[in-house]
């Protein structure tokens, strides 16, 4: 509650909501308006979902299956990479380690 | 078919969504009145078999009434809503066994809470917990038990259907 606070949101339930950052994106909505807008129900009925899985997949709420994830991009006729992407996680920046001092340096 | 961008709230859920929601009031309602006959037998200090055993039967009786009706009122709001053919998919399986383990942990807490009382309070298991005959207190323990898991099965489904998983 305090952290939603501090993120200037008051309603646990939406802060439940934001805090669940899938690590998929997806252009689903873009291509099923360059499929000449198709609904989502229609993409649904495509692929043997419901209408709502379609809808948690596009908002980002819900990762799909393997298989589902091939069916919605095959139901565009693009290859997987072009409808889902990968955000890999942020690595902590690493720390350069001094160098070893070895036998060959001249000691002072 | 409304149009994409104006659904409310309602026609967003999918049928599976709509039974956790009925399922868990209806359950909580149903719990409630289970609780006030068994404590109106223990104020009137009957616990004979025909009356426990009545009261388990005609809350099993609401139960499947319910069921019943709820099947009718989710097919005929499918019909209404236009839905389309698929009634369960995947989220939906993956919801409905999330949930299924958060129950699992509350039979789990129950029967180890009543284990517990057992090992601590001796007359729990001799019939000498107050004026409450074991068989009685041990039958509604379990029985509130396996109530309070189904009501937390519904629950987390719910949850997890607004959390989308």
């Amino acid at each position: 509650m305090v952290m939603a606070a501090r993120h200037g949101i008051h309603n646990p339930y939406e802060w439940m909501k934001r805090s669940k950052k899938l690590p998929i994106e997806n252009t689903i909505r873009t291509c099923r308006f360059f499929a000449g807008e198709m609904t989502q129900q229609a993409l649904a009925e495509k692929v043997g979902v419901t209408r709502q899985t379609i809808l948690a997949i596009e908002a980002g709420r819900y990762s799909p299956s393997l298989e589902l994830a091939f069916l919605i991009a095959h139901a565009f006729g693009k290859p997987l990479e072009e409808v889902f992407h990968f955000i890999p996680p942020e690595e902590p920046e690493k720390v350069e380690e001094p160098e070893a001092i070895t036998q060959d340096q001249p000691h002072e | 078919m409304p149009p994409d961008g104006k659904l409310n709230s309602v026609n967003r859920m999918n049928r599976e969504e709509r039974y956790s929601w009925i399922s868990l009031a209806t359950g909580a309602i149903i719990f409630f009145i289970y609780l006030r006959s068994v404590s109106g037998l223990v104020a009137a200090g009957r616990f004979g078999i025909p009356e426990t055993s009545g009261t388990f039967l005609w809350i099993i009786g609401l139960v499947i009434g319910i069921e019943i009706i709820t099947a009718i009122l989710l097919a005929v709001s499918g019909r209404i809503l236009d839905e389309g053919k698929v009634e369960k998919d995947e989220r939906d399986r993956q919801i409905n066994l999330k949930a299924y383990r958060v129950s699992h942990y509350a039979i789990l807490g129950g029967v180890n809470l009543a284990i517990l009382y057992g090992l601590v309070y001796e007359g729990f298991w001799t019939g000498e917990a107050g004026r409450i005959p074991a068989t009685f207190l041990l039958f509604h323990a379990l029985f509130a038990v396996l109530f309070i898991s189904h009501l937390t099965f519904y629950g987390s489904r719910v949850i997890l259907y607004r959390l989308s998983l």
